[in-house]
């Protein structure tokens, strides 16, 4: 128990200084501001560990999802700046939608635990709990926030236990979709399926309907792309494939942070001594791409530092999602999809091996609604372990 | 599977990817990535070099360079707000940044700049990004340097063509012409760099991130003409609009003078380019080794050597003048009405009788006349290091195919008519041979150049009796220069007045000295000036005597 205690503490806290030490190094006032919001989400976050005891979160937690909600729409009519994910009273602003991943996650859990309903209603109420928030962030449009809540829901639904073939379907959906890019990509894909489907076992309308939803998939998906995208958006999902002939914004981003790190070596440039985020070439090095401003300045053992932090951290999550049972099962593996999925996002979108959609990297990256949905997270995992 | 497993599984196969991608990018292709920060923020620009000084033989400086201050940006940090302002203080930038593929580094805007052009700019253009303010080193020439333009040459902008050739920077100064363009490698130097930290938006962030290099000036040259005998020989032309003089030293191929009239000044050559590009007289040809003109009676000397070559002809041989000579159904006038009577070789050349010449074309005949000059593989230009330089025309097979050429085509080239056409330069080479016997060392511009020899193997004594011949029409009272003879001065020479169909003849006069020790070559050229022995003559002793009275 004292081990799981100091996986969910520890790890955080050095990977928190981490981010700390390269925003002090690229900017003093944002050291200052995300210094100043640790120390307050800390107390405030403390407070609650002392005052709120467990059944309370089983039970209320998902009040979350329900002042979250609103928010969203609220942020839909008075967003400020030119995507609406935020909202704010005078000086501070605050982005809703981190609030609502952590509010998916308790109703997510509450509603699949109920063992008075049939799994149909219940699979189906969890459909709805999570297309809700999705619309709403989609209208934003912020994509990246809506492929997490998306997840979170799937490996939430999965470690629930539910027909393989839809778990199966949510894995090769995504596939299909990538491989019809291509004729050849496409045949090598029907020809894998097929050989799947004959070595398993199952009745033959399941292996028809996978077929056939998956046809459905690869057909339109080009349509789609070609139809409904207009050129510019299709240029942003494929630049990182090629950032150095892309010449839009996120191409120029991906670019930068490839050469950060790669300038940056084994050893790296030094403290302070980056010349990519320092002299700006490295746009949102502070926030999206600090992965790289680290990498630039701490070098491959810096960022193998930070990997292995993380790593401590999610296997610790994973040990007790082996505990755990029920309600509080289905909750821990919701916060560890969120973790994971910002982990995996944001890191594969650095190294230009996944589109940049905008998430940030737990602990590391600057601002405040993201910390304190993170700091919220492992406040509840703590509480599930007394 | 348990889910829990899957996705530790997972978290393996993502970390495992990330760490593989890591390595590519912060140890495979650490070097290039390393190039590529550094060129994001480390930004050059060259530093020019100033051009070598020219001096002349005495050390007498033509040449040389002063500062000015020139202007650069980097294009894509400018505004078009900038732009604008650049051009009303200064007019049109010296590039267009449209054309540019480049952007994102120095370009030069505007050059050659004074100081108060620069403080001015710096008052009134407002803070415009990358922009630096930088000394530019500028050709500048002495105010006599136009006495030797020709030789000198001058300089401006390189063209397109030339900025790949020599991969070389919109902006920067080439040797168009004259030395500046032959040498031009050696003068011009080696360029500097200076280095500059810009961040992504164009601001400074360190002026010096790096130590500059610094440029190295090009090489001085020494030029073996002297100014001021170009000085005095423009003196010397002040009753004439056009000719030329060129002088050399046969045994060492040094020139001692190189003038050609018009001429131009090399210090302002940019701005009146247009004027000279359509003044009819031509100041840019440099007519010395460009300029082809009828070599006249100044030929013979060539048509002596080659009937001696023939053996129709020696010492003695004498031919009837009765002031015309008859050949198929046409008669060549002598210059003399009256004829010159019964003469030998040497007082032909001396008294340069065309009716003489014209008979030992005849007796030569055309063909055997082409054979002979095929067989002397007498260079047909000098080689003298000046680009440009023109290649004469004489008989030779090669040279005169699709011309018709008639039994009394040599009667024509006998005596320098006909299709015969020659540089200055060339005919100076030719008389050069002539005194040396044979042996000639081609024309050079400076000390250090490899001497380059040309022999016309041919028996001494021809020598001697074309020299001899030479000698008299000086030293003879019957000379065609006769009336200028001062025993002071050992000159062989020969007149010619060469007839040409664009108005008056020509006025040539070619010269060696001294005579027993043939030592240097000079041959004068005024364009429609009359005889030989009247306008060119007088000029080429003025100048020897000079030249003899400084030597001593």
């Amino acid at each position: 128990m004292k081990r799981i205690r100091n996986g969910l503490i520890i790890p955080p806290l050095i990977l928190i200084s981490l981010g700390l030490v390269e925003l002090f190094f690229i900017n003093r006032g944002l050291f200052l501001s995300q210094l100043s919001k640790v120390i307050i989400y800390s107390l405030l976050l403390a407070g609650f560990y002392f005052l709120i005891k467990k059944p309370y979160i089983l039970n209320y937690g998902s009040i979350i999802y329900y002042i979250s909600i609103p928010l969203l729409i609220a942020t839909l009519l008075f967003g400020k700046g030119g995507v609406s994910r935020w909202i704010g009273v005078g000086a501070l602003t605050f982005q809703p939608s981190e609030l609502t991943k952590l509010g998916l996650i308790f109703v997510l859990g509450k509603t699949l635990s109920d063992t008075k309903k049939t799994i149909k209603t219940k699979l189906t109420k969890a459909l709805i709990y999570t297309l809700i928030p999705f619309i709403l962030v989609m209208l934003q449009p912020d994509l990246g926030t809506a492929l997490t809540l998306l997840i979170i829901a799937f490996i939430t639904i999965w470690v629930y236990g539910v027909d393989p073939m839809l778990i199966r379907l949510a894995i090769l959906i995504p596939i299909a979709m990538l491989t019809s890019a291509h004729i050849v990509s496409t045949i090598i894909f029907y020809i894998m399926l097929l050989s799947l489907l004959i070595i398993l076992k199952e009745p033959i309308y399941k292996k028809i309907l996978t077929i056939g939803i998956l046809t459905l998939t690869s057909l339109s998906t080009p349509i789609v792309w070609q139809k409904m995208l207009k050129p510019y958006q299709r240029d942003r999902l494929t630049a990182f494939l090629n950032p150095e002939k892309s010449l839009n914004k996120e191409g120029w981003q991906i670019y930068q942070a490839k050469i950060a790190m790669g300038s940056g070596g084994i050893i790296g440039k030094g403290p302070g001594k980056g010349t990519q985020k320092g002299l700006a070439f490295l746009p949102a090095a502070h926030t999206d791409f600090i992965f790289s401003s680290f990498g630039e300045e701490f070098g491959l053992l810096g960022l193998i530092v930070i990997l292995f932090t993380f790593i401590i951290f999610f296997r610790t999550i994973l040990r007790t999602l082996e505990l755990k049972e029920g309600n509080e099962k289905l909750i821990v593996s919701g916060i560890f999809a969120y973790f994971f999925i910002h982990f995996t996002f944001n890191i594969l979108s650095n190294l230009s091996l996944l589109p940049v959609v905008g998430i940030p990297l737990p602990f590391l990256s600057f601002g405040g609604s993201h910390l304190l949905t993170e700091m919220a997270s492992i406040l509840t995992l703590l509480k599930l372990e007394v | 599977m348990k889910p829990e497993r899957t996705l530790r599984i997972l978290l393996w196969i993502i970390v495992g990817i990330i760490i593989v991608r890591l390595f590519q990018y912060q140890v495979l292709e650490h070097k290039k990535l390393e190039i590529l920060a550094t060129y994001n923020y480390l930004k050059e620009y060259k530093i020019p070099a100033p051009r070598g000084n020219i001096y002349d033989r005495n050390g007498i400086t033509l040449a040389t360079w002063k500062p000015t201050f020139r202007i650069m940006a980097i294009p894509k940090f400018l505004s078009q707000e900038d732009i604008n302002s650049i051009k009303t203080l200064f007019g049109e930038l010296t590039i267009n940044l449209d054309t540019l593929h480049q952007k994102g580094n120095y370009v030069q805007l505007k050059s050659m700049l004074t100081f108060e052009e620069v403080v001015k700019f710096l008052e009134e253009a407002p803070e415009i990004k990358s922009l630096v303010i930088d000394a530019e080193p500028v050709r500048t020439y002495s105010q006599d340097a136009k006495y030797a333009s020709h030789l000198i040459g001058y300089v401006s902008e390189a063209s397109q063509e030339e900025i790949e050739k020599f991969q070389l920077e919109y902006g920067d100064f080439i040797g168009k012409a004259g030395c500046e363009r032959s040498l031009d490698t050696l003068l011009r130097g080696t360029p500097g760099a200076k280095f500059m930290a810009l961040d992504s938006k164009g601001n400074l962030i360190d002026d010096n991130p790096r130590p500059p290099i610094e440029p190295k000036q090009g090489k001085d040259i020494s030029l073996t003409i002297d100014i001021g005998l170009q000085k005095f020989a423009d003196s010397l032309f002040q009753n004439y609009q056009r000719g030329a003089v060129f002088g050399f030293n046969i045994k060492t191929g040094e020139v001692i003078i190189l003038y050609s009239k018009p001429y131009f000044d090399p210090t302002n050559i940019t701005s009146s380019w247009k004027e000279y590009i359509n003044n009819p007289e031509k100041p840019l040809i440099n007519r010395c080794t460009q300029g082809l003109y009828p070599p006249g009676s100044t030929f013979k000397l060539l048509t002596a050597l080659v009937g001696l070559y023939s053996q129709t002809l020696s010492e003695n041989t004498a031919y009837y003048c009765s002031g015309g000579f008859a050949f198929g159904n046409r008669i060549w006038l002598c210059w003399k009405p009256e004829g010159h009577g019964t003469l030998g070789l040497i007082d032909a050349i001396a008294q340069s009788c065309n009716v003489y010449f014209n008979n030992v074309g005849a007796h030569v005949g055309t063909d055997k006349f082409m054979e002979i000059l095929e067989k002397f593989k007498l260079p047909l230009k000098t080689e003298i290091p000046i680009p440009g330089e023109a290649k004469v025309l004489i008989p030779l097979e090669d040279l005169l195919k699709g011309r018709y050429i008639l039994p009394s085509s040599v009667i024509n080239w006998s005596i320098g008519q006909g299709e015969i056409q020659v540089t200055p330069a060339w005919l100076s080479l030719i008389t050069g041979i002539i005194a040396g016997n044979g042996k000639c060392t081609l024309p050079k511009i400076t000390k250090d150049e490899q001497e380059k020899h040309f022999n016309l193997n041919l028996p001494d004594e021809f020598y001697n009796i074309v020299k001899e011949g030479m000698r008299r029409v000086v030293e003879s009272r019957n000379g065609t220069a006769g009336y200028l003879y001062d025993p002071q001065l050992k000159i062989s020479a020969k007149t010619g007045t060469a007839q040409n169909p664009h108005g008056r003849e020509h006025s040539w006069f070619t010269c060696f000295f001294p005579n027993n020790n043939p030592e240097y070559v000079i041959t004068v050229l005024v364009e429609n000036a009359g005889h030989g022995s009247e306008a060119a003559a007088p000029i080429a002793f003025q100048l020897v005597r000079r030249f003899v009275g400084e030597k001593n």
